[in-house]
């Protein structure tokens, strides 16, 4: 019935509903397009977002995780090319073991299996039990420290090289600060998309509101004489830029849903063992409820700066 | 009240349209402009409703020099300026009555007094049955009649009016010019840019003739009158 009376109203030249602008910026406009490009833009900056708060976790994860661990590794060929047997092997781990077991920095020391040891390198080699029945593993040992204490590892470090010197303890520095080094760059990448996403958009918002100026020149020059003041004028185009952002933002945030779901199942699926299964932290959705307004908010920051200053160039 | 001393105006690097126009408009005065098409009417009427400034020469508006005024200053003098358009320049998107509360809603009264005035006016113009149309529904005399109770709904010290009652039948013109004089006698200065020389020999008020760019100021009898009676 509303449809029917505003049809009616229409053709008779009644106006309808409750008047929204002075300025007909519903007439002659492009904000399908406006409402397109934010969700777009809004949906890429979630994305972005997503990706670095997922960086973050994994950093975080890969900092705790290893920051109190480090392996003792004695291979299994010697400095001259000989091979240890595998009794020789084990003999040395127990005495390496009789060395660090009840030093005051060590909580635990774990002596680790041989099944274990395939079921690590198992990702690169496969489960072939005759091949890898045939390898030459060395001894790991897993230690958890109560405190890192740099100067009591090499200390540690020295007593077992003088049993073996081929031995080594990783502390798992170097190839943990190449992946910090790299999430961080990644976070910083994040970052400087996001920025230039949300520069994009705000060009586009002002190219928009200028456009719109243009065409309604006529209006804002009555609107002018008749003694309006910049603000009275500035309010109807952030109202105006408000509501067709807010959509556009809201859409994306619904969007975005499926493509967190889609990353989740697929990051169960596969259990990998170096990363973290997907998890979505829940600062990340307060970022993602703040969406539709956030946007706005920042568009409508924009509009008022360009409409501010295009009437400025009116006489 | 207004000023115009030696008031020159040209547009761009074209030939002055107005040359070394100078008159005053006392309060509560009431004037017609004439001149025959091209003599620099509508660019009288635009400097006089603050659409642009002179190119040179000083003009003075409520006692103040127009000239350093920045364009936030200018809002309050432009409140108090009434004017209908030659083209009416009505908000096509708008109803009559939301074209009417227009410069209400600018000046920031309330909705329930905007309401109420507005209906009263145009009941009063004859629009009480079309206050909700759109304006391109409207007949031209009909558009006229908007445009004219929304110059004059603000009660401004100031109307300007670019051929008022052109569009409209004689009674409709009368009543409206009265409505002028209404206006008039409630202390509004008025200039009314017309070519109807019946309607200006009936309602007797000074002229202001433009002949190419130059004025020429006609006092009427009543001008004589009302400066003897010591209303100005």
């Amino acid at each position: 019935m509303d449809w029917f009376r505003k049809e009616k109203n229409k053709t008779l030249g009644v106006a309808h509903g409750k008047r929204r602008y002075d300025i007909p910026l519903t007439q002659k406009d492009g904000s399908g397009f406006l409402v397109l490009l934010v969700t777009l833009m809004s949906f890429l900056v979630l994305i972005i977002t997503d990706g670095a708060f997922l960086m973050s976790t994994l950093s975080n994860r890969w900092q705790s995780g290893l920051e109190n661990k480090v392996t003792i590794e004695i291979p299994a060929e010697r400095n001259d090319g000989s091979i240890m047997t595998p009794a020789q092997l084990d003999k040395l781990g127990k005495r390496v073991m009789a060395i660090i077991d009840g030093h005051k920095i060590i909580k635990q020391a774990t002596l680790m299996k041989k099944e274990e040891i395939q079921q690590l390198i198992s990702p690169w080699l496969g489960h072939n039990d005759t091949m890898l029945d045939t390898l030459p593993f060395p001894v790991l040992i897993a230690v958890e420290l109560n405190t890192r204490d740099p100067d009591a590892l090499k200390e540690i470090e020295k007593k077992i090289n003088k049993l073996s010197p081929e031995a080594s303890l990783d502390t798992h520095e170097d190839w943990l600060n190449d992946l910090l080094r790299l999430t961080s760059t990644l976070k910083y990448a994040a970052f400087f998309l996001s920025l230039m996403i949300l520069l994009t958009t705000a060009t586009a918002i002002a190219g928009a509101v200028r456009s719109s100026m243009s065409a309604h020149h006529q209006e804002l020059e009555l609107l002018h004489l008749m003694g309006s003041t910049d603000r009275y004028i500035t309010r109807q185009f952030q109202r105006y830029i408000f509501i067709l952002t807010a959509k556009g933002a809201a859409i994306a945030s619904v969007l975005v849903f499926p493509i967190l779901g889609l990353a989740y199942a697929l990051s169960n699926k596969d259990n990998s063992a170096l990363l973290p299964s997907f998890a979505i932290e829940p600062v990340y959705f307060m970022f993602l409820a703040l969406c539709p307004v956030l946007m706005p908010l920042f568009s409508v920051l924009i509009a008022r700066w360009t409409v501010l200053k295009s009437l400025e160039e009116m006489p | 009240m207004i000023k115009f001393e030696h008031v020159g105006l040209r547009y761009g690097i074209g030939p002055e349209v107005l040359s070394d126009v100078t008159f005053t408009l006392e309060p509560g005065s009431f004037h017609f402009l004439s001149g025959p098409s091209g003599a620099g009417k509508t660019s009288l009427m635009s400097l006089l409703y603050l659409g642009r400034k002179p190119t040179r020469g000083m003009v003075s508006m409520f006692g103040r020099d127009i000239a350093p005024l920045s364009r936030q200053q200018l809002v309050p003098i432009r409140q108090r300026i009434g004017v209908v358009f030659q083209n009416f320049r009505l908000l096509s998107h708008l109803s009559a009555f939301d074209n009417v509360a227009l410069p209400l809603r600018i000046a920031g009264k309330a909705e329930k007094e905007i309401k109420q005035n507005v209906k009263e006016l145009l009941e009063w113009v004859g629009l009480g049955d079309n206050m909700y149309m759109l304006p391109p529904t409207l007949s031209g005399g009909e558009q006229q009649r908007v445009a004219i109770a929304r110059a004059v709904i603000t009660k401004p010290r100031l109307l300007l009016a670019d051929e008022p009652t052109g569009n409209l039948d004689d009674e409709i013109g009368y009543k409206l010019m009265n409505l002028f004089e209404q206006l008039n006698r409630m202390g509004t200065t008025i200039v009314i840019a017309s070519h109807n020389q019946q309607m200006m020999e009936r309602f007797q008020h000074t002229k202001l003739v433009l002949h190419d760019g130059t004025l020429s100021v006609q006092k009427s009898e009543n001008w004589v009158k009302k400066k003897l009676k010591g209303v100005f």
